[in-house]
């Protein structure tokens, strides 16, 4: 795919009123610009077209989405009544899991409007993956045990989910103080600790204590790391200016 | 004095700022505010033209049917509306008195 192409998708994103307004315009620029330059436009094309589209929703947009992953959720709690384990869901720990993926989801759509400069590509392409993966958490956070789904959702909860997380609040925290550097070695170790349990841990590695407890544990740690990188992303002054 | 408005940003700082000279197409303007910033501000064209947006819809910047006969069709040019340029100029003095009060404390070289 060449990057013109690319660049056609991405000027596909902004909204069609901003395509017929400024859309030829973009690309005689594009068109007289070094190939060494357009690389670089690449992400500040694409987080324009991001804010552009989430401007042009009207706050009833915004109602109407939540409403239907509202009701997709109850339906299919509905629908699978039987196969759901509501014990389980209605553990406290789960529900404390459950809000924390609820409220990452809308973490990367309010840092994407908040940054006026260009995000490096570590920090947009997690954010993207974040917000899909928790979609999918947040829609099916209900149904967790209905076994049609199991497996996609313990590949996007177990694989997914933890490497954007990782990627993100490693790509956020750059200060050089050392407490920075150890936690940014203590999420990728949380990260990968994570995800080599997913892949090789015993069903039980601790007498007593269930999987997803454990599971359900490093996925807030690692929540709260991505919180905790994303206040400090927004201390750094937000300029394009670099010194 | 013109009231500043809370949105203007850096970038549309630096585009009143290239536009105070003449009328100019987006990627003059990109080249201009390179050249006037010594390489440090390097609009991208996402941020150039949702930029350019917000200015017209202010009424800061206008469309200027102005332009040389052999150009691209396509380019549009831009000029500082009166509004315009009252704003810069005050965001232009709101600059210079925060250089001088850093002159003064030392920060900066020079007589305050």
């Amino acid at each position: 795919m060449t990057l013109e192409t690319i660049f056609a998708h991405i000027l596909r994103i902004y909204p069609r009123a901003f395509r017929e307004r400024f859309g030829a315009e973009l690309r005689a620029l594009l068109e007289v610009t070094k190939p060494s330059e357009r690389k670089r436009f690449f992400t500040d094309l694409f987080v324009g077209a991001l804010g552009e589209r989430l401007q042009a929703w009207h706050w009833i947009r915004f109602i109407a989405v939540l409403g239907w992953m509202g009701a997709l959720s109850i339906g299919t709690m509905y629908v699978f009544w039987n196969e759901i384990a509501l014990p389980h869901m209605l553990h406290a720990f789960d529900v404390l899991v459950g809000l924390a993926d609820v409220g990452l989801l809308f973490l990367p759509f309010a840092l994407i409007s908040r940054l006026q400069r260009p995000p490096h590509f570590l920090e947009w392409l997690p954010m993207i993956v974040l917000s899909c993966a928790l979609t999918f958490l947040l829609v099916l956070f209900p149904a967790r045990e209905v076994v049609v789904v199991t497996q996609f959702q313990w590949f996007v909860g177990n694989v997914v989910t933890p490497i954007a997380l990782g990627c993100y609040g490693i790509s956020q925290l750059r200060s050089s103080s050392t407490w920075l550097k150890l936690l940014k070695i203590s999420l990728l170790g949380l990260a990968l600790l994570t995800l080599s349990w997913s892949w090789l841990g015993p069903n039980e590695i601790i007498a007593g204590i269930a999987p997803h407890q454990i599971w359900g544990a490093l996925r807030v740690v690692l929540s709260l790391g991505v919180v905790l990188g994303l206040l400090l992303g927004f201390q750094r002054p937000r300029t394009s200016v670099t010194p | 004095m013109p009231r500043i408005p809370n949105d203007l940003t850096p970038a549309a700082f630096n585009i009143l700022l290239s536009l105070a000279h003449a009328p100019q197409h987006g990627y003059a303007i990109i080249q201009s505010v390179k050249t006037q910033t010594e390489g440090r501000v390097k609009l991208g064209p996402g941020t150039l033209y949702t930029t350019i947006k917000r200015l017209l819809e202010t009424g800061l910047i206008e469309e200027t049917t102005e332009r040389p006969e052999d150009d691209d069709e396509r380019r549009r040019y831009y000029q500082l509306t009166p509004n315009g340029r009252r704003i810069a100029q005050a965001e232009a003095e709101h600059l210079e008195r925060l250089v001088n009060q850093a002159r003064a404390v030392r920060l900066l070289k020079g007589i305050a």
